[in-house]
């Protein structure tokens, strides 16, 4: 079992059991991206450009500041009637310049449920070669590897579960002490190494 | 600090305007300053990554990990590529120097043992002094610059005492 955990570390991967006494015990392994080709969509935010797996994206809408401002700063937004969360990943991120008047959704299906990410740009589709990032950047959550560009440049490969998790326990947190987590722990951490 | 018995080549580069070296057979080449991905999420220190022929390299800020301020980009900026070994185990990086001097001879005995106070910096960080006609260049232990936490991803070691 300990060969496996180590094998699936490597890969970047998860390993988690639900058991249920009586009944059994189911082991999932979730093995993310490994050197590999795939097809993904080229997104940007500022002057960065990140990809995501094209398989999981549904469709990409525009947001605009209306659209923000009837939310009344919550993050959700109206996709044909339905009501989907989403992340500002420009906010996440903490990347800088400012905001585009108008901002695209890439709504993404995850487990069933849909959720959106905020970008600037939506490029169009790109054929990722995943480069690895190196273990330096093994607990960077949201970001699970690199590919080269066209032009020489390194966009970074999002790791959409990690990103949704994180967002997750964010809000939670936000709720009990009733401030903003992301942003203080993005700012703790440049604080502590400045 | 282990004995070298033949004179050995350092790089010396500096950060800020003081001198440091790096033994030569760490240093696996040197670039000019180019455009570095930033990846959100991490410590000011870690630059980003570069595009290595192919490799995706993650670049640091060495003048950061000492306590400096942050680097300014100048026209003499560069990006030495190091090779750290950890637990047996080499990887590459980019380091940001604000310039790269030349490629040093030291005999053995132009080396002194770093002081153990007055650097200003962690004493692992520092294999030696090299005497180099009336200058003294601290030379860089890059296995100690970069512990094994903050190669495998973990929590950063202290920077500048």
């Amino acid at each position: 079992m300990d060969v496996v955990k180590r094998g699936v570390d490597a890969l970047r991967g998860a390993i988690s059991l639900t058991s249920i006494h009586g009944e059994g015990t189911s082991v999932s392994i979730r093995i993310p991206l490994t050197l590999a080709i795939i097809e993904s969509l080229l997104v940007r935010i500022g002057s960065d450009c990140f990809v995501l797996p094209l398989a999981m994206v549904q469709e990409c809408i525009e947001l605009t500041g209306n659209d923000i401002a009837r939310a009344h700063g919550r993050h959700l937004a109206n996709v044909r009637g339905r009501i989907t969360p989403y992340i500002p990943l420009r906010q996440r991120f903490a990347i800088g310049g400012s905001r585009p008047e108008i901002e695209q959704i890439v709504i993404i299906e995850l487990e069933g449920k849909q959720v959106g990410l905020v970008v600037d740009h939506v490029v169009g589709e790109h054929q990722t070669v995943i480069k690895s990032i190196g273990k330096m950047f093994r607990e960077v959550s949201g970001i699970s590897g690199a590919t080269i560009l066209g032009d020489g440049s390194v966009a970074l490969i999002l790791d959409v579960q990690q990103l949704v998790a994180e967002e997750e326990r964010a809000e939670r947190e936000e709720c009990r002490t009733g401030g903003s987590v992301l942003i203080t722990e993005e700012l703790q951490r440049r604080e502590v190494y400045a | 600090m282990h004995e070298a018995t033949e004179p050995s080549q350092y790089l010396t580069f500096t950060l800020d305007d003081e001198v440091f070296a790096l033994n030569i057979d760490k240093v696996r080449e040197v670039l000019d300053f180019t455009v570095i991905t930033k990846v959100p999420r991490t410590p000011d220190f870690m630059c980003g990554v570069i595009n290595l022929r192919g490799n995706v390299v993650p670049v640091v800020d060495m003048r950061l990990k000492f306590g400096m301020p942050a680097t300014e980009k100048g026209v003499n900026t560069c990006i030495i590529i190091v090779e750290v070994t950890v637990d047996g185990e080499t990887t590459i990086l980019g380091a940001l120097a604000d310039s790269v001097q030349e490629v040093l001879d030291l005999e053995p005995d132009q080396i002194e043992q770093a002081p153990r106070i007055g650097t200003r910096l962690d004493i692992d960080f520092i294999r030696g002094m090299g005497k180099h006609g009336d200058n003294f260049v601290m030379i860089l232990n890059i296995d100690k610059v970069f512990s094994a936490d903050e190669i495998a991803g973990l929590e950063p070691s202290a920077a500048a005492a």
